[in-house]
């Protein structure tokens, strides 16, 4: 039996029956998963029928949280939305910091997973054990900011909210989940399986206490990690900057993606750093809950676009700035905030509209088909055309909104080598041609090309960008593990950790406060091991089949080498890469296309899986 | 003989600025120059290594020889403190 952590159950809601259950799932998935992500791939495998088209009603949504969700304890207010992907075909997650996960905990559930689909747009109302639905017909197209303040003003401030903008409505592939405005989670499309499902918002409200076997502990030891937070030497640089502070950073290091991936150096990246952010632009900041460091910096625009205010987060930066050419801080901001008003990733969207760019510069793509539009390097306004053709899906749109792996294949020819992703999610802002170990984290991040799981590159320039050894693919999957699998199943924010060196050691004591059980690193670490294999076996389930090539980074950066900047000449070695990738492999116990082995299954308590792929034909080394 | 030195992030605190070119007689090591820029630096980034990246014409000294590598003339130090950024 469960004591204290989890609640033990989960709210099931299937909107073409109009009905919701609560199911008290098995403890051993809590032991064994602890939550989050962990959750989350267990019931999509369990629960999904292989093969279901991601925007079909029977696609699983799910929302989870983690047994230190929402306890007060440093940057415990975050959530996982995770769904088959409509962009990538594979799994997709996000987390998100938001009210919502806290009220999920004081709404009395672990997850909520929604199924079906509603025959007219709606919204869903939960209040511990009051499930309702409601017509959203008003809300429908209304976007991100104007559909919070509704529900905000009908069910109080306190009530956690997670909405979609039109980017979900129209099925954008990368649609993305938002709340409060402007925090996003679930880039894979999480947004747009809501909008297959006509669900355009899920409020959540609860006062039930969260259950902690040790709740003294908790506080006690929570309110000492608030103060090593403040104490810490990077915490007022962090307070001022926030992510953007990386921004010069990446400068420096020439891994700052510019001009689609093409190179690393952007050669006005003096006018967007986090120091002309803090000091010209930005106006307050805000947290997601139980957050005594909060990053998100909102920052006004002061001409073209005054009064016009948006977060400002590096990768959203980077994304809309260097990597279409872009330096005007108004013309960013403008850009964020209409990316976040009509809810599509930031990244995804910063990635099409350079891949548009490029296709256009070089003759693959013709005016008419972009309605009129003509796209350059640095001009933010066609930029914004651009990303309204794709919410509306207009011409050449319909296809950019499918993403970029897809409008490759369309175009064919060398832009396969300029649509920047892996598994058909858009690399995030690193460039990598100077970075082997940022690749082999993009290569193999368990989403498709994302930074959260195992964000090396800081690591990489203290150990050596030039070095490719055993070290640093086991440093991948070290934070693999760590940002991956402790932080996605907690589930709280793996920035303090991170981002201002609070002690991991703190996490050990607060999962035993919360549940009662003594994990230990090795523990947690193997339940990562557990996850990763799993979401492995997922994408192995629904592609079918799986090679190796699945597993690399783009061309661009074996092929074509940076043309400016300090590291001038500089690119990846394929030999190397290849080289990294099979010591990955190996580490992880999957054969050389990157399956895991039979024996990998079973030592990680996955027979069952392991049979279940066997059975479609899937051969396992052993 | 002239060196350029760039520092980023928060060790800005400790410099007052981002570049700074200093004038060398001989070639001298990374621990006397972080010395010479700011003495309160040179003793934080000596007695947190792990949080700080120093480059050497983007080179890692962590790959040659640590606070000992010596620097000659032209050379650019770069000096960051292991950021954050995600
Ligand atoms: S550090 Fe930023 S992302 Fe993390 S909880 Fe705080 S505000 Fe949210």
């Amino acid at each position: 039996m469960l004591k204290g952590g989890w609640t033990g159950k989960i709210l099931w809601i299937d909107l073409t029956k109009e009905k919701s259950t609560i199911w008290k799932y098995d403890p051993s998935m809590a032991l064994h998963y602890i939550g989050g992500r962990g959750f989350a791939i267990r019931i999509l495998w369990d629960h999904l029928k292989p093969g279901v088209d991601p925007l079909h009603p029977d696609n699983l949504l799910i929302f989870a949280v983690g047994p230190l969700t929402g306890f007060p304890l440093p940057s415990s207010g975050k959530l996982v939305v995770a769904s088959k992907s409509p962009l990538t075909g594979g799994y997709g997650d996000g987390n998100i910091g938001t009210k919502a996960s806290v009220m999920m905990r004081k709404a009395g559930y672990d997850a909520i997973v929604v199924e079906g689909k509603a025959d007219e747009p709606v919204y869903v109302y939960v209040e511990e054990e009051d499930v309702t639905i409601h017509s959203a017909k008003d809300l429908w197209g209304a976007d991100v900011r104007e559909v919070h303040k509704e529900l905000t003003n009908k069910y109080g401030r306190d009530s956690g909210i997670l909405t979609i903008g039109k980017a979900g409505e129209n099925l954008v592939r990368y649609a993305i989940v938002m709340s409060e405005e402007d925090r996003a989670g679930g880039r894979p499309g999480m947004a747009a399986v809501m909008g297959s499902k006509n669900l355009k918002a899920l409020v959540i409200r609860g006062e039930k206490p969260l259950p902690a076997v040790d709740e003294k502990t908790i506080k006690e030891l929570g309110a000492k990690a608030y103060k090593d937070i403040k104490g810490a030497p990077m915490y007022p640089h962090w307070m001022e900057q926030g992510t953007m502070m990386i921004y010069e950073w990446c400068q420096e290091n020439s891994v700052l993606p510019t001009y689609n991936f093409r190179e690393g150096f952007f050669e006005e990246a003096d006018k967007v750093t986090g120091k002309v952010m803090a000091e010209q632009y930005k106006k307050y900041q805000k947290g997601c809950p139980n957050c005594n460091m909060p990053c998100g910096n909102v920052a006004e625009a002061k001409k073209r676009y005054k009064g016009t205010k948006a977060e400002m987060d590096y990768e959203n930066v980077a994304m809309l700035s260097s990597n279409i050419g872009v330096s005007n801080m108004d013309d960013v901001i403008k850009l964020i905030r209409e990316a976040d008003d009509l809810g599509v990733d930031t990244i995804s969207v910063g990635s099409a509209i350079a891949f548009a760019i490029e296709a256009y510069k070089k003759g693959y793509l013709k005016e008419d088909e972009l309605d009129g539009i003509k796209p350059d390097w640095g001009d933010a306004a066609s930029a914004l055309d651009l990303m309204h053709l794709i919410i509306e899906r207009k011409k050449f749109g319909d296809v950019l909104a499918a993403g970029v792996r897809y409008a490759s294949l369309r175009l064919g020819g060398d832009t396969v080598k300029f649509a920047m992703h892996v598994k058909g999610l858009p690399i995030t802002a690193y460039d990598a041609h100077v970075a082997p170990g940022m690749a082999l984290a993009f290569g193999t991040s368990s989403i498709g090309a994302h930074h959260k799981e195992a964000w090396i590159i800081a690591w990489e320039a203290q150990y050596g960008f030039e070095k490719v050894d055993k070290t640093k693919v086991e440093k991948v999957i070290e934070l693999q593990r760590i940002r991956g699998g402790w932080f996605e199943t907690f589930v709280t924010c793996r920035l303090p950790w991170i981002e201002v060196g609070l002690s991991l050691d703190y996490y050990l004591t607060f999962m035993e406060a919360a549940t009662g059980i003594k994990y230990s690193a090795g523990d947690l670490n193997r339940i990562a091991d557990r996850i990763y294999t799993l979401i492995r076996g997922f994408w192995i389930r629904e592609y079918g089949y799986w090679m190796r090539s699945m597993d690399m980074p783009p061309m661009r950066w074996f092929e074509e080498p940076l043309t400016q900047g300090p590291k001038k000449g500089a690119h990846l070695s394929l030999d190397a890469y290849n080289q990294m990738l099979d010591t990955y492999y190996e580490l992880r116990g999957w054969d050389r296309n990157g399956i895991p082995r039979r024996s990998t299954f079973d030592n990680l308590g996955l027979s069952k899986e392991a049979r279940e792929l066997e059975a479609m034909g899937i051969e396992l080394t052993p | 003989m002239m060196i350029e030195v760039v520092v980023l992030g928060f060790f800005q605190d400790y410099t007052g600025r981002k570049n700074i070119e200093l004038e060398i007689e001989k070639p001298i090591t990374i621990r006397e120059i972080l010395k010479r820029i700011s003495p309160e630096l040179a003793e934080y980034i000596e007695s947190h290594p792990e949080n700080s990246i120093i480059l050497v014409n983007g080179v890692s000294i962590y790959n040659m020889k640590g606070f000992d590598t010596r620097v000659r003339d032209g050379d650019k130090i770069s000096i960051m403190p292991v950021v954050g950024g995600g």
